[in-house]
């Protein structure tokens, strides 16, 4: 059994959603053209798989086993539908920028998955830690690959294009209005995502060497 | 007890119905501001360059009116918003929102016109999804593609050149452009059929 904090923590390293589950490639790679698409997506889903994880694990002793996928899509769908609502009413820009994607989180592998593999049969406070873990490690993963994108694909960096902050780290010239602009491609996202992985197994062999030795 | 197929639709049934009613509360609050925040802060500021120095009499976007398209073919209820700038009691301004799937969805457009001299006095992009760098550029007022539209002529139609129109597409974006310009159409085509009846109202 983990300790609480360790049901936190797992999501942001240990079992970070793209890299270790590879879970949730869809959004990933679809949504991280820039820094605010990143942690946007990732504040979103963070949201409904925390919400979710903590109404299903409330209700596991109530929910018949035999329906319990069509009784936690109910749930999850719900809180997908109000993430969409209330980010079209109060952050329109970054409704626009997510577009389809927000309501496509219906169908985010991790959030069912964290439903059936661990909110179902865990309690409250573990479902909740183990949400927000996992929600914040998305987000994370996100925000990196999509600032990297973003900086190697335009020179800027977008934070809130609704209050307007955004930084530009490269200057381009006038009227230019991509540095490389494969990286804001799709193929790009495949390619940085590669990378991210390489770099995070790296430094995982070296510290699991250095712990043998 | 929870094997029994009438507690599973009990159980299915009441989650269900919590969460319709969470979402309809939800959906009667953000209603409101979505559809407010769309008319100030898309369609009010393009109105108010469009229609700039013509000193209208009424405020166009205080009285506008909702037009019954019918039915797609899916059976949905269609309806587009019209807004008439009066002068002397007579309509001589109009803008109406009209959109056509482009690339990557729709594109939604606002096309607004001068009705005595038949003419498009602008038109501007209020959504799409398509490709960055290619057809997403519907989306700068400053692309010949949207500059090309304003003053046109539209008492014969509007057309694109590759169907012997008047409109040139952005190269690279043929499908963008044709879906803009099916948008700009489909509004000279209602409020040529529905100016007359709603002026009078």
């Amino acid at each position: 059994m983990k300790t609480l904090t360790q049901e936190f923590t797992k999501g942001l390293w240990e079992q970070i959603p793209p890299f270790r589950l590879v879970l949730g490639l869809c959004p990933t790679l679809a949504v991280t053209k820039s820094l605010e698409g990143g942690w946007g997506m990732g504040l979103a889903t963070t949201f409904v798989l925390v919400c979710s994880n903590l109404f299903i694990s409330a209700l596991r002793n109530v929910i018949p086993p035999k329906v319990r996928i069509a009784t936690f899509i109910v749930i999850i769908a719900t809180f997908v539908v109000i993430t969409e609502l209330v980010m079209k009413a109060y952050t329109p820009m970054l409704s626009e920028t997510l577009g389809v994607f927000i309501p496509l989180i219906v169908v985010n592998c991790i959030i069912l998955g964290r439903a059936e593999a661990f909110a179902s049969k865990n309690g409250i406070g573990r479902s909740l830690l183990d949400g927000f873990g996992i929600g914040f490690g998305f987000t994370l993963a996100l925000a990196v690959l999509g600032a990297l994108r973003e900086l190697l694909g335009t020179g800027k960096l977008t934070m809130f294009a609704q209050a307007n902050l955004d930084l530009t780290i490269i200057p381009l010239g006038e009227g230019r209005e991509f540095l490389f602009k494969f990286m804001v491609d799709p193929p790009g996202a495949f390619v940085c995502l590669g990378a991210m992985l390489l770099l995070m197994n790296l430094i995982s062999e070296r510290s699991a060497r250095s712990k043998a030795a | 007890m929870r094997n029994k197929i009438w507690f599973m639709a009990v159980v299915l049934g009441i989650v269900a119905f919590l969460a319709g009613l969470a979402l309809a509360g939800v959906k009667g609050m953000t209603t409101p501001v979505i559809e407010k925040r769309i008319l100030e802060k898309k369609i009010k500021p393009s109105l108010d360059k469009f229609f700039d120095g013509l000193d209208l009499e009424n405020d166009c976007i205080e009285d506008r009116q909702v037009l019954d398209l019918g039915k797609d073919a899916r059976g949905r209820k269609q309806v587009t918003t019209l807004f008439l700038g009066k002068k002397g009691g007579k309509a001589v301004v109009a803008a109406l929102q009209t959109k056509a799937a482009g690339f990557g969805g729709d594109i939604e457009v606002l096309t607004a016109f001068s009705l005595d001299d038949k003419k498009i006095l602008g038109v501007k992009t209020l959504s799409q999804s398509e490709t960055m760098g290619l057809g997403a550029r519907v989306s700068n007022d400053a692309e010949p593609f949207i500059q090309q539209f304003q003053g046109m002529n539209y008492s014969d139609g509007v057309e694109m050149r590759s169907n012997g129109g008047q409109v040139d597409a952005i190269s690279g974006a043929t499908v963008s452009s044709v879906a803009f310009t099916a948008a700009v159409i489909r509004a000279t085509e209602l409020v040529e059929k529905n100016v007359d009846s709603a002026a009078a109202n």
